[in-house]
């Protein structure tokens, strides 16, 4: 499968659609994380983004395994991307790079 | 006549006692009440009266500026006179409470930073701490605690850097239970025949025999003119961590034979910013919806924790001790936030959700010679006493160990899929934003070696015989625990030094 925006965002609206999180925090609004993949792309103008969007290319419940897997290595290694004071491991702001 | 006006006494009356304790604070207290019925007469030498007298207060006042690598300096003037209790009960008047013993790792010497290790360790102080707990009316650290964790309350496992710190909260404070409080100064005075209270006694001087070993005697000076003398066979100099260095250094320097008096001063304060410039709060995040009610909204009748490095964390990190404090979180979460962290959330546990603490960090400030209260001499109180000028200073070393301590824990919780840490503070900004706790530790330090400090390991200055000093600038490292609880159990210890120097029997 290859990863289109389309497909990522799916996958984020799976995630959402799980009942413990409709229960507490209502449906992910996506759109508001694109501040956060601005930053990233203005902040890592040459990042390389193919190896995550390769991880999440081998179908949807192994790339989103993939994925957390990767955040967790990223804080391990402290790889991470300071945005508005929050500590993110750099996939996470790279997915949202992949969505803004 | 256990209380006496040192106003009404004769004019160069002479105080006779056993043992004198200057000040009557919380740490001179605790020995007094060691000392009800133990057949050696006590005087506590207080400066104060038994409420607040704003004139009294004002010999407090001095000058102070605090500092920080590429910070602006910060003005704390006001500080000397605000973070201080001079009347019968001292600080403990104003404190609120928090009774936390220094963690293993305080005591412990720590190559990585320096200047670092008491001559004490934390379990030779534990049954002192044990005392401490009981004279304060709370349970006993850290054995009720382990015995008897509340399941209902579970501590967040993060990994072997990082566990849960207990706090608990004594209904002996001035600030909670004013009544409560009085009591417990006074009541044990009123039953004692040997241990009388002299107040409005300021002590301006110490005076040595030639032998330059023993103190001779005391000067007593009131406010309305009266001179008085003080004699005793020891001396226990209590009169807070500030005040302990102006006396000495007042009397010629007792105590400064490795130029370390009045060196290495250390504070806490809390690093933190709620609503700042551009809407941003600190805050952790934890994803897996674990009820966090051990740490947060516990009130002052349950333990509570925060979370706190352990001596392992901090030398992988190569940091001095660090909490996280947290509570819950009243400002309207922004809808970005919200989305971070329900990503996050999403990416660390499938399923569970994100909740939001706000939260405040202490990171342990290090000894440093330039952290200093020196004398004005120019600058003098009514009572002949030069003021103090405090230069608090924080190193690279300090900012350091703030911010690696900050992002190990935000590391150490989204590599285990536990949540996410905001901290949206400048280095520039850390002085400007800070808030100072009332511990004013470090500038008599504790040490061995005559050359490494002020006080031996049994709070006997260097090289005098008689002379004691009790509180919190003995403490060689100032950790990031409230320090009263310590200060009594240091008290508990000294007062047993005493009875077996002063032949006390058991």
């Amino acid at each position: 499968m290859i990863l289109t925006k389309r497909n990522l965002l799916a996958a984020f609206a799976a995630l959402a659609a799980s009942p413990a999180f409709a229960q507490t925090n209502g449906a992910l609004d996506l759109t508001a994380t694109e501040g956060l993949g601005r930053a990233y792309r203005t902040a890592n103008p040459n990042a390389d983004l193919a190896p995550l969007r390769a991880a999440l290319a081998g179908g949807l419940d192994h790339g989103l395994e993939a994925v957390r897997a990767r955040v967790r290595a990223d804080f391990r290694a402290s790889r991470v991307f300071t945005y508005r004071g929050w500590r993110l491991s750099e996939t996470e702001a790279q997915l949202c790079a992949l969505l803004a | 006549m256990a209380f006496i006006d040192a106003r009404t006494l004769p004019e160069a009356s002479e105080i006779e006692a056993d043992l004198i304790l200057i000040g009557g604070g919380l740490a001179n207290i605790a020995i007094a009440k060691q000392w009800a019925g133990a057949g050696k007469s006590v005087a506590i030498l207080e400066s104060g009266g038994r409420e607040l007298d704003m004139e009294i207060q004002a010999l407090y006042a001095g000058a102070g500026i605090m500092r920080a690598p590429g910070n602006p300096e910060r003005n704390i003037d006001e500080y000397l006179i605000q973070s201080r209790a001079r009347w019968y009960g001292g600080s403990g008047n104003v404190w609120g409470g928090k009774c936390v013993p220094l963690d293993e790792s305080d005591f412990a010497r720590r190559d990585w930073l320096g200047r670092t290790g008491w001559p004490v360790t934390r379990a030779q102080m534990q049954p002192y701490y044990d005392r401490a707990c009981e004279l304060l009316q709370i349970p006993l650290f850290n054995r009720d605690w382990d015995r008897h964790p509340d399941p209902a309350r579970p501590p967040l496992a993060i990994n072997d850097s990082f566990f849960a710190a207990p706090r608990v909260f004594t209904a002996l404070s001035g600030e909670v239970d004013r009544a409560r409080f009085d009591a417990w100064c006074n009541d044990f005075i009123a039953a004692a025949t040997n241990i009388r209270v002299y107040l409005h006694a300021n002590v301006t001087n110490i005076r040595l025999r030639r032998n330059g070993r023993d103190v001779e005697s005391l000067d007593v000076a009131c406010l309305n003119g009266r001179r008085h003398s003080a004699r005793g066979r020891a001396y226990v100099l209590g009169t807070g961590g500030i005040e302990n260095v102006r006396l000495l250094l007042a009397s010629g320097g007792i105590g400064n034979h490795s130029d370390l008096l009045g060196r290495c001063f250390m504070g806490h304060v809390t690093f933190g910013v709620y609503e700042n410039a551009d809407g941003l709060n600190t805050m952790l995040c934890v994803s897996d919806g674990q009820n966090m009610s051990l740490y947060a909204d516990s009130g002052r009748a349950n333990t509570h924790c925060v979370i706190a490095t352990t001596l392992e964390g901090q030398r992988r990190f190569g940091t001095a001790n660090f909490t996280a404090t947290l509570f819950n979180a009243s400002a309207p979460a922004n809808p970005e936030d919200t989305a971070l962290l329900a990503l996050a959330a999403k990416l660390d546990t499938a399923g569970a959700a994100a909740r939001q603490h706000g939260c405040f960090f202490m990171s342990e400030q290090l000894p440093n010679l330039d952290s200093r209260i020196t004398l004005l001499p120019e600058h003098t109180d009514p009572l002949g006493m030069p003021r103090v000028f405090l230069d608090w200073v924080y190193s690279e070393r300090d900012l350091d160990t703030l911010e690696r301590s900050i992002a190990a824990l935000g590391d150490a919780l989204g590599a285990g899929a536990k949540g996410r840490v905001r901290w949206p503070v400048a280095r520039e900004a850390l002085l400007a934003t800070l808030n100072a706790s009332r511990h004013h530790m470090g500038a008599t330090r504790m040490s061995q070696d005559p050359e490494h400090g002020v006080v031996d390991e049994n709070c006997r200055i260097h090289g005098l015989r008689n002379l004691y000093v009790a509180g919190c600038s003995v403490f060689p490292t100032s950790g990031i625990a409230n320090p009263t609880l310590t200060i009594i159990a240091l008290a508990m210890r000294l007062s047993d030094h005493l009875k077996r120097q002063l032949g006390v029997r058991a």
